[in-house]
Order: C-alpha cells, then sequence, then structure tokens
C-alpha cells in the first residue's frame, strides 16, 4: 500500500519543515497571514489538523480493503 | 482544598486496582489485559500514556520562557504517531504478544534479541521513571505541601500496588482517568482563560506578546537558539524516540486486532492534537498575559512560585480561583500516576516475559511463574525507583530526559522498523547497530553540555551538541544497514528467509 508512505512523507515534511523553519527562516514564518495569526503559527495548525485526518482517511482505506 | 482532590484522585486509582485485581489471573490478563481492550478505550489509555507532566506542565513552561520553539516538542508527537499509524502499528499487533522483542524475535534470533530488547525497554524506563519520580516529588511537595521524601513514596508506592496488583488492566483504567481528567480539566481551563479576554483570541495575543519581550520569541522561532543542526537532532529524538518508547508500543497489544489497533492509535492522535492546540492557542499565551510579571505569582527572588514548571498551574488559579486551583492540580498528579504506571509495567515486562520466561526459561515457564517474577519485579523496581528518586533529590537530571528519547529513537526505533521493511536485516546487524545506538546516545549525552559542563562542572564540553539523537540514530542505522550487508553466517540466512513473515499485508 503506496499511500502509507505518501502519508507518512506528508506528515514528516510538515513537522520537519516547522523545525527547519526555526533557524533557517524565523523572520518569513513570523509574518502574520491572517490577524495575530503567522505563517509559523499556521503551519503548526496544518500539522495538527492534517496528522489526525490522513490518519482518519487511512482508517477508512484500510477498513474499505477487508 | 487542592489536598482534598488528591486523595480523591488516590482512592479511586485504588479502586480501579481492586477490582483489576480481581479479574487478572494469567499472565496474559496481566501483561495485556488478554488483548480485551476496544479501540477508543485503548486511544484514551495511549493518550494517557503518552501525556505525561511534560504535556502539561513542562511544554507550557518552554512557551512561557522560549515562546514559539515550543513547537518543536508539541509538533514532534503528531510527527511520532504518523509514523506509528501509518508504518508500525499493524506489524505491531499482528506480531507482538507481550513486548516489542516478540516482534523482532519473530525473524531474528530469539536468544541475543530478547537479550538487547530488555536492556534497551529497561535502560529506557528506569531513566524516563527517574525523570517523573523526581519531578514529582518536586511537583507534589509545591502542590500539596508533601515533603518531598513523603511524596516519592507515596507515588512509588501506588506505582507498586498499580502495576504488581493490577497489571495491564489497572494501569489502562488510571491512564483513561487521567486522559479524560487531564482533556477535561485543559478545556475548562482554556474556556476559562478566553473567558477572561471576552473570547477575543486578539486581545489574548497582544498581551502576552507585550508581556513576553521586546524580542517577539512567542510569535518567532528564536527563543530556544538553536542552530540548525541542534534543531533536527533535537525533533528526531523527540520523533522516533516516541515511536521507540516501549511502554506506548506495548499498548498496542492490549486490543483484539490490528484494526482496532489503528483506530486506538488514530483517536489517541486526535486528542493529543487536541491537546496541543489548546496549550500552543489558548493556555500557553495565557500563561505569559496573566503570569508573568504577576507579583502574585512571583517569589521573594522574583522568579515564578515553585519554578516555570508550575505555570498553567498558577494560570488556573488566576482564572478559576482556589477550587479550579485544587483541581488542575489532582490532574498534574494523576498524569504522573499514569505514566509511571505504564513505564513500570513496560520494565516488569522487560524482566518477566522478555529475560526470565523467554531466556533464562526458555519459553517453559508458566503463567504463574511470569506472574510472580512480574509482582516480585514490580516491588524490586518500585524500591530501585524511590531510592533513585531520594538519591537525586534537588539534582539537575533534565539531560535525562534527551537520553530516554535518544534511546529510544537510537535502538528501538531503528531495530523496529528494519525489522519490519528491510528483508536484509540480520541478527548480527541489528546486534551491532543496537548496541551502537544504545551506547553512543549515552556517551554523547554525558559528553555533551547537559552533563559535561551542567552536571560535572567543565567549562567546555568534549561533544558540542545537547541534542545526541541524529547522530546516534544515524549511527545504529548505518551499522544496521552495514554489518548486515556482509554478514555471511548461517544464522543471517535463516534472519533474511525470515523476512517472509512480514509480508502478510
Amino acid at each position: 500500500m503506496r499511500a502509507k508512505w505518501i502519508y507518512t512523507f506528508v506528515v514528516l515534511a510538515l513537522f520537519y519543515s516547522l523545525v527547519l523553519a526555526i533557524p533557517l527562516s524565523p523572520d518569513f514564518m513570523a509574518r502574520p497571514i491572517l490577524g495575530w495569526l503567522n505563517r509559523g503559527m499556521f503551519l503548526f495548525l496544518v500539522l495538527h489538523i492534517a496528522g489526525p485526518t490522513l490518519a482518519f482517511i487511512y482508517l477508512l482505506r484500510r477498513r474499505g480493503e477487508r | 482544598m487542592a489536598i482534598g482532590f488528591f486523595l480523591l484522585v488516590v482512592l479511586i486509582t485504588i479502586g480501579i486496582t481492586i477490582v483489576a485485581a480481581r479479574r487478572t489471573r494469567s499472565a496474559a490478563d496481566y501483561f495485556v489485559a488478554a488483548g480485551s481492550i476496544g479501540g477508543i478505550t485503548n486511544g484514551f489509555a495511549i493518550a494517557g500514556d503518552f501525556m505525561s507532566a511534560a504535556t502539561l506542565l513542562g511544554i507550557s513552561a518552554i512557551l512561557f520562557n522560549a515562546g514559539y520553539d515550543a513547537v518543536i516538542y508539541l509538533g514532534a508527537p503528531i510527527a511520532a504517531f504518523g509514523v506509528l499509524i501509518f508504518l508500525l502499528t499493524d506489524k505491531l499487533k499482528e506480531l507482538g504478544r507481550y513486548t516489542m522483542a516478540d516482534i523482532v524475535c519473530a525473524r531474528l534470533a530469539e536468544r541475543p534479541m530478547r537479550i538487547l530488547s530488555a536492556s534497551t525497554t529497561l535502560a529506557f524506563s528506569i531513566m524516563y521513571l527517574m525523570v517523573q519520580i523526581v519531578g514529582a516529588g518536586s511537583l507534589i511537595e509545591v502542590l500539596f505541601q508533601i515533603d518531598y521524601a513523603v511524596a516519592v513514596l507515596i507515588v512509588s508506592g501506588l506505582m507498586i500496588l498499580y502495576v504488581a496488583a493490577g497489571g495491564m488492566l489497572a494501569t489502562t483504567w488510571v491512564q483513561i482517568v487521567k486522559a479524560v481528567m487531564l482533556l477535561v480539566g485543559l478545556a475548562v481551563l482554556a474556556t476559562l482563560t478566553l473567558a477572561h479576554f471576552d473570547f477575543d483570541f486578539s486581545t489574548l495575543r497582544a498581551l502576552a506578546d507585550a508581556k513576553h519581550g521586546g524580542d517577539g520569541f512567542l510569535a518567532r522561532g528564536g527563543g530556544l537558539d538553536l542552530s540548525l543542526l541542534s534543531a533536527v537532532s533535537l525533533a528526531t529524538g523527540l520523533c522516533f524516540g516516541l515511536v521507540g518508547s516501549p511502554h506506548l508500543i506495548m499498548r498496542f497489544f492490549t486490543v483484539p486486532d490490528a484494526a482496532t489497533a489503528r483506530q486506538s492509535a488514530v483517536v489517541a492522535l486526535s486528542l493529543i492534537s487536541f491537546v496541543n492546540l489548546l496549550i500552543f492557542f489558548v493556555i500557553g499565551p495565557g500563561a505569559v498575559a496573566l503570569v508573568k510579571a504577576n507579583p502574585d505569582y512571583l517569589d521573594a527572588n522574583g522568579s515564578i512560585a515553585g519554578g516555570a514548571n508550575m505555570v498553567s498551574i498558577h494560570l488556573s488559579r488566576a482564572v478559576g480561583g482556589e477550587a479550579f486551583f485544587g483541581i488542575i492540580s489532582a490532574v498534574a498528579f494523576a498524569t504522573i500516576l499514569a505514566v509511571v504506571a505504564g513505564l513500570a509495567l513496560a520494565s516488569v515486562s522487560a524482566v518477566a516475559h522478555d529475560l526470565y520466561a523467554k531466556v533464562f526459561r526458555s519459553g517453559h515457564a508458566t503463567s504463574a511463574e511470569q506472574l510472580r517474577v512480574s509482582r516480585i519485579t514490580a516491588v524490586a523496581l518500585g524500591i530501585v525507583v524511590a531510592g533513585l528518586g531520594l538519591l537525586f533529590e534537588r539534582q539537575n537530571i533534565a539531560y535525562l530526559v534527551s537520553l530516554t528519547l535518544a534511546i529510544g529513537a537510537s535502538t528501538n526505533f531503528p531495530l523496529l522498523i528494519l525489522t519490519i521493511y528491510w528483508p536484509g536485516l540480520t541478527t548480527r546487524g541489528a546486534l551491532v547497530g543496537g548496541c551502537a545506538g544504545l551506547v553512543s546516545a549515552i556517551v554523547l549525552t554525558v559528553l555533551g553540555p547537559g552533563v559535561w559542563v551542567n552536571v560535572l562542572g567543565h567549562e567546555e564540553p568534549i561533544f558540542p551538541e545537547a541534542y545526541p539523537a541524529l547522530w546516534s540514530v544515524a549511527l545504529a542505522f548505518s551499522l544496521m544497514i552495514c554489518v548486515s550487508k556482509f554478514d555471511a553466517s548461517t544464522q543471517a540466512k535463516l534472519d533474511r528467509a525470515g523476512f517472509s513473515i512480514m509480508r502478510s499485508e
């Protein structure tokens, strides 16, 4: 099942983007995009929504296989 | 009032243990609750097992002091659970019975792999237990005005009771009670904090940004002053150390099948995400806005009373008064109890199942004998941990957290991934890489600034990085692969042929 590697890559890529941006581009991530919400906070929010969502999709796909 | 809630938590958990003890008759009951836990129930238990005092208190403290950089600590479990759910959960449940070693031994030589796996589990669990017990002693001393030594003895005694008498069933329900208390407690704390600002995020953020200081680190990276390598190494240790945590891995053996194991991991991930969002967007900034520089929460030296770990507890008093402070204090206490119970059970399983039943008795130990050894181990472990807790009172053992996670990331994680996904792994490669991961994690931590400078008092560290995981994980993977590639032994042929058991998907 190739999807599980894609899901893993997406979640790890989001997490390491968040991590790498801290030393590499703090000012870029600190730019506001919506009121007080900046790019870094938005990426953090995306990680926390994408993680459980992809996990839930994976759960449904695996259930459908059986 | 706080002491009343403290006693209530103790009574509830003892009641759970008494009920669980009556239902625990066999080794399967004791180690994995006979695989009878449901998906949602186990999801709550996994969340309860994972969310230690570090989640509730430590990360709020990092946000309070260093600001935005806390995203590394908060994001790591999300990535870790992703890896667990997508890559490991199925095989953990299909091949694991009582411990992580069961999975590795499904295709590699049993005796050496059980010894390696039990060693890493014991190293991981005892060090993590020490961190929890020393933290618990200090925390309970501040929260409930109970002497440090008495607090350590109470936590150790309760841990022995849960694990020796109730096994996995008692541990599971203590973790569920804690998870529910933590979720409800934090949700109410976040709601009260927002209510304090008339549910206006902008006002909360503006005050928090102003109070945090002119550096702007509450909203931008740089508060922890991490180099690129340090940031990646810290993130790698946190993320993959969590994937390799024996106390979390064994929770997947408590459900009836792989589908339920996946369901429980998704429930746990959702709960942890919810708690992380509350901490990052509301509780952390709320603590900065309402507790920082507030004379009500400062000691005579002008520092936060009880230390920075107390900021979320102080926030509960600021927005909810004395009664709510008592409740959140009890939640913090329950949090510690649940985590030490999970860690102790992982250690007990490693000794009773891997070392005693499979290595010393070559698989011929009866269920009753394993139960007896488990209970003796639980009591011995409790005494050792209490002794270490008393010995290390007031000492700086923060380095043990990164060391513990580095051990999980450098031994268990590569071992599990390569066992399940790489046909070429051999017993010799796994042993050399696993031992190298364990030793390098310990040696690099000792030579790094956390121990060499802060504890041993030298001026310069021999190894410049505070977080060794990136190096020790890379070393473990490299050696496992290289040694396996050049391994031409008879056992290596059996190991490679044994990979067929992993192709069941």
